[in-house]
């Protein structure tokens, strides 16, 4: 099966081509998902530079599209799942994230998911502590502790508004930004970790 | 957006364009009739201020403001079909001409034939003959019981409209006591209550019809139904409302 995937090599030039400031470019990935249209990196890449452009249709395909080749790969699933949870789709996400809550305890993205279920419930103490923990654990992928600080911000702000929980409504504006910032970047700088193939 | 995501934490989460980008590709994937619904939702005050902007352009032709609110409904709803969110036209931009060609044309129909009916009384029609599906041929008794179950159909229907509200206070205030000002508004208050507890697809059928107003031939759209099965559903629900309220007659 070794031969669906893309050398690493491969795989580490696109990561810096995809790193440069202004590269929003489907085409290298394209190049190579037509040599290696089974590797689910690929997919999940060009599910993230398609978040990025804001398609957000054919990015939620792509991402489908790796959790669908790999489900193991745990990055992808919990990137899907909060995609999911950005549209809307709470059930959806829950679902998509059910693999990683048998997980163990101590791995960051169960305990991230764990925080965005208190999320969905109005929960924002609860989830506050566990994206705290999460971040202690998250030792691997740095980029998202940064998005998850900044929702835990948004969480704190609306706890000391006094808006926590259900019937509160207006928004401010700064807090759509925000929370639009962290649903479009946390899908970018993601491309670590392997997917497990078996 | 789900029945979990109603709360201030989804709130903080949810992206407008995933949102609206997720309804579209359930409608081509998924729960057709949900996302279908909240994609109508999302445009219908789009194109009801279409309709009275062009009913303000063109008005006194046969049409009234209700009736081109409903072909610019109709219109939405096709256009909901058909657009393919791949392409780069945002779906505004699709709809509009379609919106406004199908206004204008109904327009013009009317204009020649001067339309002698108005929404209104096609909605009554809509809900007479459903209800007179059931008074088949029987005996003198089964006949008279189903001119009853028509009446109180009918009258059930008046109450739900959204006007009814207004009238319900005239007519309480014009009671002969008291007592039955106050029963009648009991009665009001429970029919809502009933109608919020029906059972689906009951609940959305009647829910369109009487608080939002739309026609049977427009939510047979909306839910992927025929409309003769609206029209079974709308029977049925008026039924199970009718029996419920039993205690009030």
């Amino acid at each position: 099966m070794a031969e669906q995937l893309a050398p690493d090599s491969d795989i580490e030039q696109l990561v810096a081509t995809l790193s440069a400031p202004d590269a929003d470019d489907l085409a290298p990935i394209d190049t190579l998902l037509q040599r290696y249209p089974d590797d689910p990196r690929l997919h999940f890449m060009r599910g993230s530079v398609l978040a990025g452009q804001s398609e957000h249709i054919k990015a939620h395909e792509a991402l489908s599209r790796a959790v669908e080749i790999a489900p193991d790969y745990a990055i992808a699933r919990y990137q899907l799942g909060f995609f999911e949870l950005t549209s809307g789709e709470a059930d959806r996400a829950l679902a998509t994230w059910g693999p990683l809550l048998r997980a163990p305890k101590d791995n960051y993205l169960r305990v991230f998911v764990e925080g965005m279920v208190h999320v969905i419930r109005d929960e924002f103490a609860e989830a506050i502590a566990k994206f705290e923990q999460g971040i202690t654990l998250n030792q691997e992928n740095l980029p998202m502790n940064g998005d998850i600080e900044l929702l835990m911000r948004e969480l704190k702000a609306k706890m000391d508004a006094g808006t926590d929980g259900p019937g509160a409504s207006d928004k401010p504006q700064d807090d759509e930004d925000a929370a639009a910032t962290s649903a479009t970047s946390l899908l970018l700088g993601q491309l670590g970790g392997n997917p497990t193939k078996h | 957006m789900t029945a979990l995501a109603s709360g201030e934490g989804m709130r903080l989460l949810i992206d407008g364009e995933r949102e609206e980008a997720a309804e579209w590709r359930r409608l081509r994937t998924g729960a057709r009739r949900s996302a279908r619904e909240a994609l109508f939702a999302r445009y219908r005050e789009f194109a009801r201020h279409m309709a009275l902007r062009e009913f303000g352009r063109i008005s006194g032709m046969g049409l009234e403001a209700t009736d081109c609110v409903h072909e610019a409904y109709e219109a939405l709803l096709v256009c909901i079909e058909r657009y393919d969110p791949d392409r780069a036209i945002p779906f505004t931009g699709y709809a509009r001409p379609r919106i406004q060609g199908a206004i204008r044309n109904a327009l013009a129909k009317a204009s020649e034939a001067r339309a002698s009916f108005n929404a209104r009384r096609r909605a009554e029609r809509e809900r007479l003959a459903s209800l007179k599906r059931k008074a088949k041929a029987g005996s003198e008794e089964d006949q008279m019981e189903a001119l009853r179950e028509v009446v109180v159909g009918m009258a059930l229907g008046f109450i739900l409209e959204d006007n009814a509200e207004e009238e319900v206070h005239s007519i309480a205030s014009d009671a002969p006591s008291a007592f039955d000002g106050a029963a009648w508004k009991q009665m009001v208050k429970v029919l809502g209550e009933k109608l919020a507890n029906l059972p689906d697809p009951e609940h959305s059928v009647m829910d369109y019809h009487y608080k939002q107003g739309l026609r049977f031939t427009e939510i047979a759209s909306l839910l992927g139904l025929s409309r003769g099965r609206i029209s079974q559903i709308h029977t049925k629900a008026l039924a199970r409302m009718r029996k419920s309220i039993a205690k009030f007659r």
